[in-house]
């Protein structure tokens, strides 16, 4: 006989993004509107939000939503470590896509990466561009809107995405985009 | 002393309620806060697969859309899992306009977990959904397959680039503890 809990732990979503349920989900809609394509805020400038996830799961793939114009701009996106010193923000990168350029008007772009184990907890999703001539999908809640979604922002990585984060700027530029626990489709 | 839970048991047998597509919770609602409205079906013989959540076990004993003005069409609902296996459908049912459609169907036992809603339909009839830009479904796994009507007992899942997420509805009874 194995033993069946009624109500499990809430599993994590097949696509995980700071839109999921896990992220900010649709808490920033009534007061930031639907996503809309826009412009890259920033040339090599990473953006960062904190997820929780419920339970330990595998990121298959990252992704983004790409907007109604296609850039000539490379996008990455990462995963990020809650901050190890304990500080708000993120940390260590746990895995980082590749600078990929941006292809294809509203459709998703994906990234195929070493599958990842991401464990249950506070993670930091982070999402990079090289320039500004790259549309994605976004919501825009205003500077006295953003501290709820906790993200960040960084400027100056002409790298791609760091291997440690130190963000210090808020961010209110919140792109569609994220991982997927699915390895298709 | 009374002992007083901090998660109250139910005190009924069973209760009632429904899980949707378009519900708070569900993955699509993360994009779009609309209210559902009719709209017409994509395509012909078009299937929707969209990622729900059940968050507890219970028994799924009907299931229903919600259908635009225009007479005619038919629909089929069903439960697959995220592997795209199907576990349960409707098979074909004759759509009434400008209803509730529900449909009771064999009592279904599910564990808590993820599945695919999916649902097709043989017409272009207008049917209760959210219309979000386009590209947005796609990025919380909403899938689609063409010539798919009725549903398949595998889908083959593709995603989908459409702005139409269909109000598909399963109504539950959970046994107490």
């Amino acid at each position: 006989m194995t033993f069946s809990p009624r109500v499990r732990p809430y599993a994590t979503a097949p696509f995980v993004g700071p839109h999921s349920i896990h992220g900010w989900y649709g808490e920033m809609l009534d007061s930031a509107g639907v996503a809309a394509s826009a412009t890259y805020p920033g040339a090599q400038r990473a953006n960062y939000y904190p997820i929780v996830i419920p339970t330990a799961c595998i990121a298959y793939r990252v992704f983004w939503l790409n907007g109604a114009t296609v850039g000539t701009d490379t996008v990455q996106v990462g995963i990020y470590n809650d901050n190890d010193a304990g500080d708000d923000g993120p940390g260590t990168a746990i895995v980082r896509g590749t600078a990929t350029t941006s292809a294809g008007a509203n459709v998703c772009q994906f990234d195929n990466i070493t599958d990842t184990v991401i464990p249950a907890g506070r993670i930091w999703l982070a999402i990079w561009a090289s320039g500004t001539t790259t549309t994605l999908f976004r919501v825009a809640p205003g500077a006295t809107l953003v501290k709820g979604t906790g993200g960040y922002q960084e400027t100056g990585l002409a790298g791609g995405l760091p291997a440690t984060a130190t963000p210090a700027t808020m961010s209110a530029y919140i792109p569609i985009f994220g991982f997927t626990t699915i390895a298709s489709p | 002393m009374t002992y007083s839970p901090a998660v109250p048991v139910e005190s009924a047998t069973y209760r009632h309620f429904a899980v949707s597509t378009v519900s708070r919770g569900q993955p699509p609602r993360g994009i779009q806060s609309a209210t559902p409205a009719s709209a017409a079906w994509p395509l012909a013989n078009l299937a929707i697969y969209v990622p729900i959540y059940f968050n507890e076990a219970g028994t799924i004993f009907q299931v229903g859309c919600g259908a635009g003005a225009t007479a005619g069409g038919n629909f089929d609902i069903g439960l697959y899992d995220m592997a795209g296996n199907k576990i349960q459908t409707t098979g074909t049912q004759a759509r009434t306009n400008s209803a509730w459609n529900a449909v009771n169907w064999t009592d279904l036992a599910i564990a808590p977990g993820w599945y695919y809603a999916a649902m097709a339909a043989d017409g272009t009839n207008n049917y209760s959904a959210h219309v979000p830009v386009a590209g947005l479904l796609e990025a919380v796994g909403v899938c689609e397959q063409q010539t798919a009507f009725v549903l398949p007992a595998t889908a083959t899942l593709t995603r989908t680039t459409r702005a139409f997420n269909p109000n598909i509805t399963f109504t539950l009874r959970s046994v107490a503890i």
